[in-house]
Formats: structure tokens, sequence, C-alpha cells
């Protein structure tokens, strides 16, 4: 866990006067070792019986004052190595695909610096033990997203998207610490095992209300409605930071923690139904969206939205382990569509409009089949991996509602559709683009990382396999976390067969759908409307609405109140300060014989203070 | 021979107390070592005398921090005093606590003075003689059962600090400021014998144990004398750690001595003060507690304000680190008012992590004096520090924000325990003066905190901005240009003992304040009494 900390150190340290693809390499080495380390706790904990796989292991405590005991610990558990693994794994991956990606950067170590402080960060938000250290994990990938989404700092739009990204994700903090002090209120303590242990004694009322304040935090890192506008701008930041952050791990932390708190979702009223409504028209909406955009990376940005909508949809319905599962493959097929974009983006020396690519496939190959690879999987064509993990959330939120499903599957029809809509545009079809530009395929160091995340796209799925229990490998191992908390599947095998075959079915609609219009041409302004391409003008009107409104009250704030009051009460304490300790420094004279008679008075007024004691 | 011996033995009456050397072994180590530094350092060649003996010293150094850690693991339970020495000096978890203190600031300000004394070659054998011997004299404050010792422990401490101050040879701000210190020091000295001889008058002992047993168990006809002698027992302590009004010297002395010195004096002789008035006020005058605790809050309110609010007009980076280590010694005292376990605690701990930043801040100011190549920095030379020096412009502003307060580090932490404590002993008004003088605080601290990463170019117009009109600002233009043609004379700090000194404060001030638990329980452990 440390290690990545210690490398984003070094770099900041040394990374300079490294020369360039040193201090990438240096950084990939140490979150590979956090990587091997992850590995080496999953076989450890393998190696136990099913019931006996929770370490609470304390460093150390800090902070002890009244009640609050704040340890610095981690909490291990089958849930947080399977998010460990992942998070690490991709990183490694990712951060390799960076040398290759980010070496025309002039701060290509400070790239390096921040890519590792994320992970750093990313590993305290899922390793901690209390929500404290799990909300300074939270702050930190927050902050350090902040950093690299404006890391180009030098476009007013990567500055302006990453202050966006900050100030949406603030409001979502301020669920999150509401909910905590909440917590620590009733209960008295903030640490993991104590609040799930005793949050049975709440009223029903309370835990609802934290619940759904943790949610509100969730909506705001996870980018869900009506919190996901962040999520598109952040796509300003280097293409490995959407892949990493905006894709596969920092956007997943909100459902972590929905994951997390499982015990008192699970007691709380109604909020897993407001969850996976909120999870599936958050999909919905974003799948629409993402069929009109022509930037290559918004398209994934609202497929990414859409994504996390399943998973809410999948937390909503008390089908935790499908979430899981849809997150570890999302995070495998996401991260390899974006390191795909990024490969073409780079090829394509920073062109990003799919309008003006086209015919790629023969230029790029190994982008191409890898690309292809990911769509098929998340378009859920089996036996791809998205085909499996969008299932069993599908399949749960059948039983919790046919509604639900019918919302979830005409998303996932469209989801074939827009990501077949890219991929034609941008590697079938006509070359568009002026044959004076070089296009070439990347270099090694970023197609390996392509190769080993197609890899674990196509077969990401053996990690759960509905045939029958014994294959139900990341079910099997997560159920000891969720308990009681989890569902239980009612759905007859022949049932999970039809829904099963209707998934595959829908892949495919949206998919020939996607051919029939795109393949050819590259125009069609009847299925591209402007409504879509704008985000159903969400964006718009929270700029108009509460941007610029509250804009204008923060001006009121800022001309009237903050100059004729609190300005004037600051200075005017400053002031007074100053007076009087300009005045009061005149009795620092520098002569000994006034201060000699300072200590008289001063042992005059004691000794006169005594005298009143005096007597008795 | 034999036949002398017991004839003075069988004619005289006096008899010897048993001595056991160990429990003072600390003290002596230090006094033993000061002799030898001397002997060794004259008989070495003179080229080498200087290396020698600082060598030696910090050797010295180093093997009493180890005794005084042996000792820690020997010492007997908090509050079971064992009194030796014929009751004369106590060897307990509190005074041992101090003895490790001691030892480190020692070590510290050796290793210190080594780069950033600026004296002539067999000078600094002075200096290390003198730092070890007033370290003795701390020592002895900090074990001391009877008043008089405590008198002779305050004495070696002051005297040799005296010379210390005034050792730079062409610092003539250093020797005008000897003279005051000494001046009154020697004042307040008088008023605490006085006091002790008024002590003496009312309870028949000087012998702290004694005191104690005498007033619990008697009714005083009229406590008169014994208040006086108390008040002016509290006089003279409250001189050496210079609360408010008895502070007068600090800003004069701190900012006329030699940095390494004035770190020293700031954490050694600020904490031997506040090791003698626990040890007077918590172990012998606990009976008459009702009528000197209130006296101790309102001196710990006046001691932060006027500390924190001075601070704020200061020009001279060192005058407002006297002020801030004012503001401190308040803090200090606010533990010490909440007359609590946890109070006392808290302030033990309060002083032993300001002794390492304090310490470690007035070594960065004498390395940034040595950069910019004057004595006397003020805060506007500090402009564009970071591109100079960066290590010393990280440590100082780390060293800075930890004497602020700022989470993750030691000060935080002294802070939030001491004012925790207060609040807990339901002492709310000083509570909120601490915090209103935290608050004011933040104030100078932060200014010295931002001016390292100021450029130096748009110095006149940003020193405005810095909220109230400072008095120098119409003078920020003209220093910002001396600034710039002092850039080619050192840019870079390099390797050396006082780096080494500053980086230890540095990372013991960052690491103690995130892996904070340990301390604060050895804190707690060496309370006296309660």
């Amino acid at each position: 866990m440390l290690l990545p900390l210690a490398g984003s150190v070094l770099n900041m340290a040394f990374g300079k006067r490294l020369k360039r693809p040193y201090a990438g390499i240096m950084a990939s080495l140490f979150v590979a070792a956090s990587f091997v380390l992850a590995v080496v706790t999953w076989l450890d904990l393998l190696a136990k019986p099913s019931g006996q796989r929770v370490f609470d292991f304390t460093l150390f405590s800090w902070i002890t004052s009244g009640s609050l005991h704040l340890n610095v610990g981690a909490y291990v558990d089958p849930l947080s190595v399977t998010m460990i693994l992942f998070v690490t794994g991709i990183s490694s991956l990712i951060h390799i695909y960076s040398i290759g990606y980010m070496s025309h950067d002039e701060r290509f170590s400070t790239f390096f610096m921040y890519l590792n402080l994320f992970v750093f960060a990313m590993l305290v938000l899922v390793l901690s033990d209390n929500f404290v250290f799990t909300f300074l994990g939270w702050e930190g990938v927050g902050a350090t997203s902040y950093w690299l989404i404006s890391f180009w700092f030098e476009r007013p739009t990567a500055a302006a998207a990453g202050k966006k990204a900050f100030i949406v994700n603030r409001i979502g903090d301020f669920g999150y610490l509401t909910a905590v002090f909440l917590l620590f209120t009733y209960l008295g303590s903030l640490s993991y095992g104590k609040v799930f242990a005793s949050v049975g004694q709440l009223s029903h009322g309370t835990v609802t209300a934290i619940a759904l304040l943790f949610f509100v935090g969730a909506v705001g890192k996870s980018a869900q409605l009506p919190l996901f506008v962040w999520l598109v701008d952040a796509m300003e930041g280097p293409t490995p930071v959407s892949a990493l952050i905006h894709a596969a791990t920092m956007v997943t932390a909100g459902v972590y923690l929905m994951a997390r708190i499982s015990p008192i979702l699970h007691l709380s009223l109604g909020v897993g139904t407001i969850i996976a409504f909120v999870g599936v028209v958050t999909a919905f909406i974003a799948a629409m969206a993402a069929t009109s955009q022509t930037d290559i990376k918004k398209v994934l940005a609202y497929s990414t939205v859409s994504q996390l909508g399943y998973m809410f949809l999948g937390i909503g319905t008390g089908q935790y382990v499908a979430a899981i599962f849809l997150m570890v493959t999302h995070a495998f097929y996401k991260a390899l569509l974006f390191l795909g974009a990024g490969s073409v983006i780079h090829g394509m020396h920073d062109e990003q409009n799919i309008k003006k690519m086209g015919a790629l496939r023969k230029l790029m190959p190994a982008t191409a089949v890898t690309f292809i690879l990911a769509w098929l999987s998340i378009a859920g064509l089996p036996p791809f991996s998205g085909f499996w993990s969008k299932g069993d959330v599908l399949a749960g939120a059948y039983q919790q509602s046919p509604l639900l499903w019918l919302i979830g599957a005409i998303t996932a029809i469209l989801t074939a559709y827009y990501m077949g809509r890219e991929v034609y545009l941008v590697f079938f079809g006509k070359q568009r683009f002026d044959s004076s530009v070089k296009v070439h395929e990347s270099p090694k160091v970023m197609t390996v990382p392509l190769y080993v995340l197609a890899i674990l796209s196509v077969f990401g799925g053996a990690l759960n396999l509905p045939i029958s229990d014994k294959f139900r490998f990341l079910e099997n191992w997560l159920a000891p976390v969720f308990g009681h908390a989890l569902t239980q599947s009612t759905i007859s095998s022949s049932l999970r067969f039809v829904l099963g075959a209707a998934d595959g079915v829908f892949a495919i609609v949206g998919i020939a759908l996607a051919s029939s219009l795109w393949i050819k041409s590259s125009s069609r302004p009847a299925a591209e409307p402007a409504f879509l391409a704008a985000a159903w003008g969400i964006d718009r009107f929270y700029d108009r609405a509460i941007a610029r409104s509250s804009t204008r009250l923060s001006q009121m704030f800022a001309d009237v109140i903050e100059v004729k009051v609190v300005d004037r009460a600051t200075m005017s304490v400053g002031a007074l300060v100053g007076l009087v300790a300009r005045y009061v420094r005149k009795v620092q004279s520098g002569y000994i014989r006034n201060y000699a008679l300072y200590i008289t008075i001063g042992a005059i007024l004691i000794l006169g203070y005594f005298v009143t004691r005096a007597g008795a | 021979m034999s036949f002398l011996i017991a004839q003075v033995a069988s004619t005289t009456p006096l008899k010897f107390p048993p001595i056991e050397y160990s429990a003072i072994a600390p003290e002596l180590i230090m006094v033993v070592g000061a002799i030898a530094v001397l002997l060794v350092s004259s008989l070495v060649p003179r080229h080498i005398s200087k290396a020698v003996s600082i060598t030696l010293g910090s050797l010295v150094a180093l093997v009493s921090l180890a005794d005084s850690i042996y000792l820690a693991f020997q010492s007997g339970s908090p509050g079971a005093d064992k009194a030796v020495l014929a009751g004369a000096v106590a060897l307990d978890k509190f005074a041992v606590f101090f003895y490790v203190l001691f030892s480190i600031v020692a070590l510290l300000t050796l290793l210190a003075g080594r780069e950033l004394m600026n004296l002539d070659r067999g000078r600094i054998t002075e200096f290390v003689i003198l730092v070890l011997l007033s370290t003795s004299g701390a020592m002895l404050m900090a074990s001391a059962l009877d008043l008089i010792v405590l008198f002779l422990g305050l004495e070696i401490l002051s005297i040799s600090l005296y010379v210390l101050v005034a050792m730079e040879s062409d610092n003539d701000r250093g020797r005008e400021s000897s003279i005051k210190y000494f001046m009154l020091g020697g004042f307040s000295s008088a008023i605490f014998l006085y006091g002790v001889a008024l002590v003496y008058g009312a309870t028949g002992s000087t012998n702290l144990g004694q005191i104690f047993t005498f007033l619990a168990n008697n009714l005083l006809k009229s406590n008169g004398v014994l208040l006086a002698g108390m008040g002016m027992i509290l006089v003279g302590l409250g001189f050496k750690i210079s609360a408010v009004p008895f502070h007068f010297w600090a800003p004069d002395v701190y900012q006329g001595a030699p940095s390494p010195v004035t770190g020293f004096m700031a954490a050694t002789a600020k904490a031997a003060g506040f090791a003698a008035l626990l040890r007077v006020f918590y172990s012998g005058f606990i009976p008459f507690q009702s009528d000197w605790v209130p006296l101790i809050g309102v001196i710990a309110g006046f001691t932060m304000l006027v500390g924190a609010v001075l601070a704020v007009v200061q020009t001279d980076v060192k005058r407002t680190l006297a002020y801030s280590s004012i503001n401190q010694a308040g803090f200090i005292l606010l533990g010490l008012y909440a007359a609590s376990a946890r109070g006392v605690g808290a302030s033990l701990y309060f002083l032993i992590t300001y002794s390492v930043v304090i310490v470690g801040a007035f070594a960065t100011v004498g390395a940034i004096e040595k950069v910019l190549g004057k004595s006397g920095v003020q805060i506007e030379d500090l402009r564009g520090l970071s591109k100079k020096a960066p290590f010393l412009a990280f440590s100082f502003v780390t060293l800075i924000l930890a004497q602020a307060g700022a989470p993750f580090t030691t000060g935080f932490l002294a802070k939030f325990n001491v004012v925790l404590a207060a609040v807990s002993s339901k002492h709310y008004p000083v509570a909120l003066i601490a915090m209103i003088s935290a608050a004011i605080a933040v104030f100078f601290y932060l200014r010295m905190a931002l001016m390292p990463f100021r450029s130096v170019s748009v110095g006149a117009e940003s020193s405005a901005e810095g909220g109230m009109s400072l008095e120098d600002s119409q003078y920020g233009g003209d220093s910002a240009v001396m600034v710039k043609e002092e850039i080619s004379i050192d840019a870079k700090s390099k390797l050396d003992s006082a780096t080494v000194v500053i980086a230890a404060a540095v990372i013991v001030t960052i690491g103690l304040g995130i892996w904070a638990g340990p301390l604060i329980s050895i804190a707690n452990r060496a309370v006296l009494l309660f």
C-alpha cells in the first residue's frame, strides 16, 4: 500500500533529474510491486477457510480523543482484496502504457508522480478500516484526479474541467461527511467493524438517512444523475488518466462504498429502490447521449456513466456480487477502450473527432483488434466478459421489478449500438482524414498492455459463470462479506437461461443496428439529434440554472457582504490587533531598568493577589 | 593515611548520605564530559581541536541520552518518587523524561552549532563545554527535590547561558543581550531565592517532600509568608519560561543571541523552568492548589495573547519566533492550569515536541542567515528562498506550520491535547483565549510560511496585500533588490551537521505527528502525582 507513495515521493524528489523513461519505469515498478503484494495477500486469504477471511489489522492508533479512536490500519477482506487486485493490476498496465503515451510531454515525471499518488490514495480508500481514512483516500483520489484532469493546464478547457470535477465532487463529499458525522454521533465509532456490528441498534429512519447521505457521496464520485456532468468534461485530461481514474478505478469508488456499507443499506428503507432507479435511469440517459457524440473519448465517457449506472442498479437490487463483477469486467474492457482510443489519438496526432477518422483497421491493426474485442465485450455478446456480468445485473433487476429490467435491456441495445457506431466510424468505412497525416501504430510499450487487457476482457467472464454454483468463483469468494445483505436469487435456471439468451439477442440487435447505419455512411443527422449530443441539455441547464445564478449570488456576496461585513470585520480586527500591538510594543524599550520594573510590577501583582488569599 | 582518616571520622559527627551515583549519572556524564572535552581539546593540535571537541561533546550527549533511556526502564512507576541523595534528588519517570529531552536538545545544539556558530577556532571548545554544563544544570532542575538544589541547577544553567549568548566576538547585539539577560536573570534569581527563604520560614524545610507533608498535616495559622514565598518562586520560574509579564527579556535576547544558542535557550531553559514549576507546585504546594491554580490560568491567558498579538507586528524572524515561543509557553501553562493528569501529560508532550521544533527552527534560521550572508533575518528577506535553498525553505515552512499547529505535525496534537485538557477541566474562558490566540497566531505564522514562496520581483505590491499594512512594507521593494544581489553568494545548502539537525527535526515533527501514539503515552506516563 505504501509502495506507490514511496514511488511518488521518489519521483517528486528525483524525477526531474531522471531521464525521461526512467521516471515512468520506476513508477510502474512500484505499482507493479504493490500488485504482486496484493496477489500475495489474496493467495494468503485463499488459503484460509471462507469464514475467516477478514483481517482487521491495526498499525497504530493515530488520535485518541474522548470516545474517538482513530487507528491507522487496514481492513483486509475478500471485497477489499478484489478491489486492490484489479486496481493495482490495471494501474500497472496503465502506468506502462503511459510511458509511451506521455513520452513527448515536458512534465513527464510530474505526471507519474501524480499517477503514483493517485494509486496510493485509491489504496488508502479501499484498505482503510474506518470511515475517516476512507474519506482521506476519497479526497486524495479527488485531488489527484483534479490535478490530472487539468494536467495540461495551458488549455483553458482543461483547467475549467478540473475545476468542475472538483466542485461537483464537493457536493458528494458533503453527503459523505454528513453521513460520517451522523454515524459518529449515534454510534460513537467510525471503524467498519464496530459500526457494522452495532448498526442494528439504530432506528430505521436514522439508518435510511445515513444510507441516503452516503449514496449522495457515491453519486458525486461515481458520476450518476444528477451529478454526472463532470465526468464528461474530465476527458480533457490525458487519455491514460481517463482510462485509469475516470473509467476503471476512481469512479468505481462510489460503487465500492455502497458495497462496503451493505449492512447499512440492508437495514435502510427504500434506499435500495432509489439507488436502483437512479442507476438504471442514469444508464439509459447516458447511453442515449453516447449515441450522438463525435468525440472518441466522449462516447466512452458517457458509456462509463452508463455502465456505472448498471453497477448501481446491481447494488440497489441487492446484487452486490453482480455489481462488483460488473465493476471488475468493466474495468478490463473500459480501460482497454480508453487505452485503444488513446492509441488512436496518439497515432492520429491528437485528432479526437471520430468523423475525421475511418478505415484505421489497416493502419493500426493491433489497436483495432483489441478495440473490437473490447467492443464485443461491452456490447454483451456471449461469451465475452460483459455478457456474463451484465447478465447477472439484469437478472437481479428482473427479480426486483420487470420495469428496471426493461429499461436496462433497452440500454443494453443502446450500448451495443453506440459502441458499434464508434467502432465503424473509427476503424471501418472510408478514410476521412487528410492523407498527409502520417498515421502510425503505437509502440510496443503501449500495445502490450492492450493485449493483456484484451485477454482479460474476453475471458474475464470466467470469474463468475452462472452455469453451476461451482463456477461462481466471485460469488463464493465475496459471499462472506455481504452475508445476509445479499439478495438470494430466486430465478429458476430456465428463466435465467431465457434472460441470458435475451441479453445475447439485445447485443446482436444493437450491433446489427449500428452496422446497418454506420458501416458505410459517416453522417446521419437523424440518428444524432442535437439535444442528445448536448447530453439532454443537462449540462447547459446546470450552467444556466445553478452555476450562473449562484455565480450571481456569490457575486452579490462578494460585492456586498464580503466587502461591507466580512472584510470590514476582519480588517478591523486585524487593525485592532495591529494597533494594540504597536502601542504595547512601545513598552518593549530595550532598557534593562524598564524590564526590571515590569518584573517588579508583575511580582507585586502576584503578591497582591496572594494577599487577597492570605489570612484564612 | 588510614590513621588520619580514622581520626577524622571519629572526631567529626558529619554523616554523609549514601550517594547513588547512578541516579544522577546523566548530570555527572555531562559535567565529567565537559571537563574531558576541555582537557582533550587542549592536548590535541589546534587545527583539529574544533572537530575533536564537537565530536567528543556529541558523544557525551549521546552517552547521556543512552543512560537516560536506560534509567527510563529502571525508574519507578508514576508518582512513586524515588528520592535519593538524602531526599535531595528524585529518580522518577518525570526526571528521566527531562533527562532524555535535555540530552537530545544538547546533541542537536552541538551539531547545529558546529556549522552555524561564528566562532574562532579555540572558542568552539568553550561552546561545547558550556552547552554540556548548562544541560547538566537543567537536568538538576528537573530532578531536584529540594529548593536549594533546584536553585543550584538554575544557576548552573543560567550562568552558562549568559556566556553562551555573548560568545560570538563580532556580534555586538549578542553581547548587549547577554548583559540584559544576565542582569534580569540575576534579578529574578534573587526573587526566587527570597521566595525559597520565605517558604523555609513558613514550613521549616526546603525539601519538597517535607514541605508537602507539613502543609498536608498542619493547618497554618497565617499563610501570608508561605503565599508570598510561593509567589516569588513563581516569579523566578516565570522568568525562565518567559511567561507574561516576565517575558520582556526574551525577544531582545532571542534576537541577539547566535541562532543555535537561541534554539538551545528556547528549548532547554524553558523546559527546565517548566520542569521546576511542575515539580515545585505539583509535588510541594499541591495542598494550596486552590490558591495558585487560578493564577496560572491568568498568566497562561496573558502569555498566549501577548505572544500572539505582539508577534504580528514583528519584522525580524528571530524576534517573531521569540514571541511565538512566548505564545507556546502560554499553551504549556494552559496544560498546567488544567491541573489534571491529562493536562500535565499534554504539557509534557507539548514541551518535548516544541523543543524539537524550536531547536530545528532556530537552526534553520541560522542556516538561512548563512545562506543570505548576514546576521539577523527580516521576514522580507525570506522572499524567494524556495528557489535559492529549497531544502531550507521546506524545513522552515514545516517547522513554522508545526508551531501554528497544522495537522500531521506534532504541533497539532500538542495544541489539541492541551486545549482539550483545559476544556475537560471546565476552564472554558482560558480555553477560549487559547483558541483566539491560536487564530491570531496563524496570521503571522502563515505570513512567514508563505514568504519563501513569494517571488523576489513582485516585492513591493504583495507585501502590502498581507492584510494590515506592515511597518516595513514601504521597504519591501528595497529589500527585494538586496536579496536579488545576494542570490549568487551561496545558492545551495551543503550536507553538513546543521542540515542533519534540521532534517531530523522535520522528520520527527512530521513522523511523530502521524505516528503519534507512542510519544503521547510516554508523556502521559511521566506525569507526576495525581
